[in-house]
């Protein structure tokens, strides 16, 4: 194996390799309703990463066992597809797929209320079309506008950055090559409007301040994904808004 | 003024919509004073104090005594499971289709079988159990003809109209006969196949637009434009 040649991913003026400051996000956007085949759709493009998420439910479960008598069951699959990386990735799910699966149903599982439909199912299904780090959040993002795109009563939506740690210093939503080259990486999601963590994770080492400054980081980032969630999720539905309005003139 | 969207905005769950005392019809929740959206929804402000939120999407959740329209999906030993377009899968038992007590060993299949569509009552529904159908009252059963519409539950209430306005003004200028399903699906049989595609089209548009002021209005005008252009049969 080749050892990680150690790259400089800072330059003097603060600047990092594609040109960011410390604490910008790259540029996103999310489209809803994008797939007519699922009761809900959202795909997402942040920085390079290109995330496609579909939402079906609440619909039976299958296996019945498997139903919860008195809520809602919450199933998520994160899945890469072979292209999405540069050596090509085996379609089988590997182990980082099925931890990312669960954390990312447990980061979107606290905005759902579960209580509404007993005994269903809500399934969402992650495909990562393009991968450039920090795509566990980037999904979260995407999720949860597939989710309410498919009418699932929820408390708030969810949206996601990462935080992480380069050449000594934190920077906001890394991307592939500071991922791997850097000292750390922190995903966090938070309910935008309760102001509530629902993910974080760590890995690398951070002090207990720089903990602090990243979840300040990311609170804010949060507060921009969330209004392009809501730019997403009102566009899509803008084209009946305007027939609407023309309807009352006439009608 | 306690409402904070305006009429036609579109909210996301989660969103503040009203503050204070005021009357949300629509999916939604309330915190100390404070009133959020639920699910993704059209807000229409009726009154200065009454604000309406008209959910996009909406499936189906099975009340009792509502009549359906439901698909033969499977048959077990004594009841056939059907699909009533909704979270949940219903069972129609051999019981609640024979106003008389029926041997048990009939081949369930000569009675219904896969596929077949059927107008049902929803019998019971609770949250415990499947929703039960039946198909023993009168105007239920077999459905033998006619074209089918599916539409977003939520739009149903607007296809029957207040007190049955819409769907009567299709039925009695079209000359067809329309089941409206709770669950979204709609049955239209009529003599002329022309009516009857007239009809399906005038129903899938008016559920097109999130928010209708005068449905009947509109149907008449469908209705109209659409028999100018195809020249079907029609009975003033």
């Amino acid at each position: 194996m080749v050892e990680a040649k150690r790259v400089k991913l800072l330059d003097e003026n603060g600047r990092r390799l594609d040109g960011r400051r410390l604490d910008e996000l790259r540029s996103c956007r999310i489209e809803a309703g994008v797939l007519k085949n699922a009761n809900g759709s959202a795909y997402i493009e942040l920085g390079r990463n290109k995330i496609l998420v579909a939402v079906y439910g609440p619909r039976e479960v299958h296996p019945r066992h498997e139903a919860m008598p008195d809520r809602m069951l919450l199933r998520c699959r994160y899945s890469m597809l072979p292209f999405s990386v540069p050596d090509r990735k085996t379609p089988s799910p590997s182990r980082r797929e099925v931890e990312l699966s669960k954390v990312i149903r447990e980061a979107l599982e606290p905005a759902i209320f579960v209580e509404e439909f007993p005994r269903t199912t809500v399934d969402v299904y992650i495909e990562v079309i393009e991968a450039d780090g920090s795509t566990r959040v980037t999904s979260i993002t995407a999720a949860a506008v597939a989710l309410a795109d498919a009418g699932i009563p929820m408390r708030d939506l969810v949206a996601a950055v990462s935080v992480g740690k380069i050449d000594g210093v934190l920077a906001l939503d890394v991307n592939g090559l500071e991922d791997q080259c850097g000292e750390g990486d922190m995903p966090i999601a938070m309910m935008p409007r309760l102001g509530e963590i629902t993910l974080i994770q760590s890995d690398g080492l951070f002090t207990r301040e720089e903990v602090i400054e990243a979840l300040e980081m990311a609170r804010k980032a949060i507060q921009e994904l969330y209004k392009e969630q809501k730019r997403a999720l009102r566009e899509k539905y803008s084209k009946i808004v305007e027939e609407v309005e023309s309807e009352e003139v006439i009608g | 003024m306690p409402i904070r969207v305006s009429s036609g905005q579109v909210v996301v769950p989660g969103e503040l919509v009203a503050e204070g005392k005021c009357e949300i019809l629509g999916p939604h929740f309330s915190h100390n004073r404070r009133h959020y959206a639920k699910v993704l929804s059209v807000a229409v402000v009726e009154k200065a104090k009454r604000l309406r939120l008209i959910p996009l999407k909406k499936s189906y959740v099975p009340v009792e005594g509502d009549v359906v329209i439901g698909k033969v999906v499977d048959i077990g030993p004594t009841a056939w499971v059907v699909d009533i377009n909704s979270p949940y899968t219903a069972l129609l038992q051999v019981s609640e289709v024979f106003p008389r007590p029926t041997m048990l060993q009939r081949d369930l299949s000569r009675i219904l079988n896969v596929g077949d569509l059927i107008i049902a009552k929803i019998l019971s529904f609770d949250f415990t159990h499947d929703p039960l159908l039946t198909i023993k009252e009168s105007k239920l059963g077999k459905v033998g003809k006619g074209l089918l519409v599916e539409v977003p539950p939520s739009r149903v209430s607007r296809i029957i109209g207040r007190r049955g306005q819409v769907v009567n003004t299709i039925k009695e200028t079209l000359k067809v006969e329309v089941v409206v399903g709770r669950n979204g699906r709609v049955l239209v049989v009529g003599r002329e196949s022309e009516n009857e595609a007239i009809a399906v089209y005038v129903i899938k548009r008016l559920c097109e637009e999130a928010y209708l002021k005068n449905p009947v209005l509109t149907a008449k005008r469908l209705i109209e434009e659409a028999l100018r252009s195809e020249g079907g049969v029609v009975a003033w």
